[in-house]
């Protein structure tokens, strides 16, 4: 059932998966003027739980990782593993009829603080967008502006989709969970560059990527 | 995918890809359209091989007859030439020649096609009899069509012969289409046997003197290229899953087209037709019901034969249900056309769990692909599509994916369309019963007040009316747990059509039908007031 699994997820969801996390069906600012045919989506976050590895690196460069409000922490018997970041706007194309083709972008709430003994990194700005399965993201790093490389590569067809019925007309809860998410090869170079050589591969999961927001379809 | 451009400059061989795109998306219309739907490697490959065959076909109408034969001979003599070696530098052709070598295409197939242009370019067509016509439509298109198929990911061999026929119907189709402009050439592209056998010569068909002959000379030729399509459209079934939407496109879009022409007669000599307007009647179907027929507000169609239809051509059973997709696709469109309201279908029912895993994976493979392909498409359509039938034994990336779909589409009002899949009549209403004994015992219901409103508000879709037509396919004539409930006073009409072959055609007999009935609905009176859409006259 692979490929029903994957055609479901990107299809259904289409641009929501990766960067413009469950973006809006049709293409104008999240959560903003109801969109007379896709209707719109709101109240969305996204949340990445960093995995066993990407910890282990983080430990392994005595790097302590703080967020930046309005996103917040995930904690696990007092140790942070992971953050959530609240969709402040997104768009996209869920390309329902052209599954590999779904992209958009989104603007995300909130940073993250990178503290090691190299030097403190803050990373606000995080504007993810999603491009064949690619995630890039620009984002703003000390002040100053990053180019977007392609970051993160997001296992689409391994992750969950979950929505259950409503009645029609009303807002709809759709989450996705326990999606992949490896870095890219262009990732790791820069890591590498900047840090040395990593403990982590292109096929080593860095994160497990859940996102939610709720749909609202458009009126009658 | 990253080995794939190890061997040649990535940048240059991009660049080649893009303009094989630009080249075909220029030409091919909703052809295009359809190859969009391919996954990203199979499309690149695709566009490569159709913009190299645009591109020729270019050269070949192009400039004055000496000119263009020196230029076409060069250009085939340096395709191959470049094939052979695997490489190009050529700007459009890099991308061929790397298609050509990626996918271990057939070079001899490739020749076949070159020497066809050739021909077709050197002198104007003059076949005598529909076997030199089919040699034709197979050197030009057919060539071109078997070549895409390994990139489609065949399961049998005999996808290779039926690739290569659905070219040969496009060709046809694209002759069709363009009579004014080969006429006005010179050129004519049908059988000489065909006119002789008419009384027709050319100036009949430039002028569209002698209607009668020329209706049924276009009949003629539509009905051939429905023959050959009938042929040619198992293949779509037999690629890998995530190319059958695009092969569903090219038959469903053939039909369509051919379906124009019928519908044109003699007028498509002299007024032509495009593929985007043939295309425009299956994406954006018309509301034209025929005039005095009384529509049904609610018509519910038993989709029966799909293994029987396979097993006929000798297919596994999971090809007929990717051709009853197609079906179901059609009905849809249908159904916009006739105006009607609600149209119930039961794909899947209870007692189908005693099929095996493979075939019920497949089945809800297909559901589920068809649903996420089709869901854009059915909200621009104004399509409510609502899923009635137990959801806990579906994959739950599936039964969220239709929550999605159903939630999208909910406050559309031109046609319902009520999926009933892992359903049973007798489930439905024993659930219906438990729901009131609960609050029957719970005191929020007295059981003398029970009435048919409180079974109906407790079944699968509490709004559903009353079904006025039930169709049957494949011959069988019981209702099989079908909507128990709703069908006290429905009409049945059974069409022995093996589900897949089942469209516009055979839905509207079924509705003249169904109009030629008298509804008493259980009284001495008439038809009452209030029953479904009677169209006027006009």
């Amino acid at each position: 059932m692979s490929v029903t699994r994957r055609t479901v997820l990107s299809g259904a969801l289409g641009g929501a998966l990766a960067a413009p996390f469950l973006a809006q069906f049709g293409g104008t600012a999240f959560g903003a003027t109801p969109n007379a045919t896709w209707g719109t989506v709101s109240s969305g976050w996204v949340e990445l739980r960093y995995s066993s590895e990407a910890l282990a690196q983080f430990d392994h460069l005595h790097a302590v990782v703080e967020h930046i409000a309005p996103a917040t922490a995930i904690t696990e018997n007092g140790t942070t593993v992971g953050a959530r970041f609240p969709i402040h706007s997104a768009t996209g194309n869920p390309a329902l009829t052209n599954l590999p083709q779904a992209e958009g972008n989104a603007l995300l709430d909130g940073g993250v603080m990178v503290r090691a003994p190299m030097g403190q990194f803050t990373f606000t700005q995080l504007r993810p967008t999603l491009d064949n399965e690619l995630a890039s993201c620009t984002y703003t790093v000390n002040g100053v502006e990053s180019s977007g490389q392609s970051l993160l590569r997001c296992g689409a067809s391994q992750g969950r989709l979950l929505a259950h019925p409503v009645p029609a007309g009303q807002p709809l809860s759709i989450r996705i969970e326990r999606v992949p998410v490896y870095p890219t090869t262009e990732s790791l170079a820069a890591f590498a560059s900047a840090f040395g050589t990593p403990t982590f591969t292109v096929d080593t999961v860095l994160a497990y990527l859940t996102a939610e927001a709720v749909y609202n379809p458009p009126r009658a | 995918m990253e080995n794939e451009w190890v061997d040649v400059d990535a940048s240059e061989l991009c660049e080649s890809y893009e303009l094989c795109a630009r080249v075909s998306q220029d030409r091919l219309g909703p052809v295009w359209t359809a190859l969009e739907l391919l996954p990203e490697e199979a499309r690149r490959h695709a566009t490569a091989l159709n913009g190299f065959a645009v591109w020729t076909d270019a050269l070949a109408d192009d400039s004055e007859p000496g000119v263009r034969q020196q230029a076409l001979a060069r250009w085939c003599a340096d395709t191959l030439a470049e094939v052979r070696a695997g490489h190009s530098d050529h700007p459009l052709r890099r991308a061929f020649v790397h298609t050509m070598r990626r996918a271990e295409l057939d070079v001899a197939v490739l020749e076949e096609f070159l020497d066809a242009t050739r021909a077709d370019s050197a002198a104007p067509p003059g076949f005598v009899t529909v076997a030199d016509q089919r040699r034709y439509l197979r050197g030009v298109a057919g060539t071109i069509s078997e070549l895409m198929t390994p990139l489609l990911g065949p399961r049998t061999g005999d996808a290779v012969r039926l690739m290569s026929l659905l070219g040969e119907v496009c060709q046809l189709g694209d002759i069709l289409a363009d009579f004014p402009i080969d006429l006005a050439a010179g050129r004519c592209y049908l059988p000489g046997e065909d006119l002789d056998r008419l009384g027709l010569d050319l100036e009949d068909l430039r002028s569209g003197r002698r209607r009668d002959a020329l209706d049924e000379l276009i009949a003629v030729q539509a009905a051939r290229g429905r023959a050959l399509l009938e042929e040619a459209a198992p293949v779509a079934g037999m690629v890998e899953a995530s190319c059958q939407p695009f092969m569903h496109a090219m038959v469903l879009g053939t039909e369509a087209h051919l379906g124009e022409v019928e519908r044109l007669g003699w007028r498509v000599l002299v007024e032509g037709l495009s593929s985007t307007t043939s295309a425009e009647t299956l994406i954006r179907p018309r509301r034209e019901p025929p005039a005095g027929l009384r529509i049904p507000g609610h018509v519910a169609v038993v989709m029966d034969g799909n293994r029987r239809w396979a097993t006929q051509r000798g297919l596994p059973a999971p090809d007929g249900h990717s051709a009853g997709g197609r079906a179901l696709m059609r009905l849809i469109v249908s159904a916009l056309r006739l105006g009607i309201g609600h149209l119930s279908v039961f794909g899947f029912s209870t007692e189908n769990w005693s099929r095996s895993p493979e075939e019920l994976a497949r089945v809800f493979e297909a559901a589920a692909e068809w649903i996420t392909r089709a869901a854009r498409w059915l909200q621009e359509q104004g399509v409510r599509v609502r899923w009635c039938g137990r959801r806990d034994r579906l994959e739950e990336n599936v039964a969220s994916a239709l929550a999605i779909v159903e939630s999208m589409t909910s406050t559309n009002a031109t046609l319902t369309l009520n999926v009933f899949a892992d359903y049973g009549g007798r489930d439905e209403l024993v659930a219906a019963t438990r729901r009131l004994a609960a609050e029957a015992v719970s005191g929020r219901i007295r059981p003398e007040d029970i009435g048919p409103e409180d079974i109906a508000r407790h079944c699968a879709a509490p709004d559903l009316p009353d079904v006025d037509l039930l169709i049957r396919t494949s011959g069988e004539q019981r209702t099989s747990n079908f909507l128990p409930w709703h069908l006290v006073y429905a009409e049945f009409v059974f069409d022995p059509t093996y589900w897949p072959d089942f469209g516009y055609p055979h839905l509207l007999a079924a509705v003249i039908e169904y109009s030629g009935r008298h509804r008493r609905f259980g009284g001495d009176d008439a038809d009452p007031v209030g029953d479904p859409v009677a169209v006027e006259a006009g």
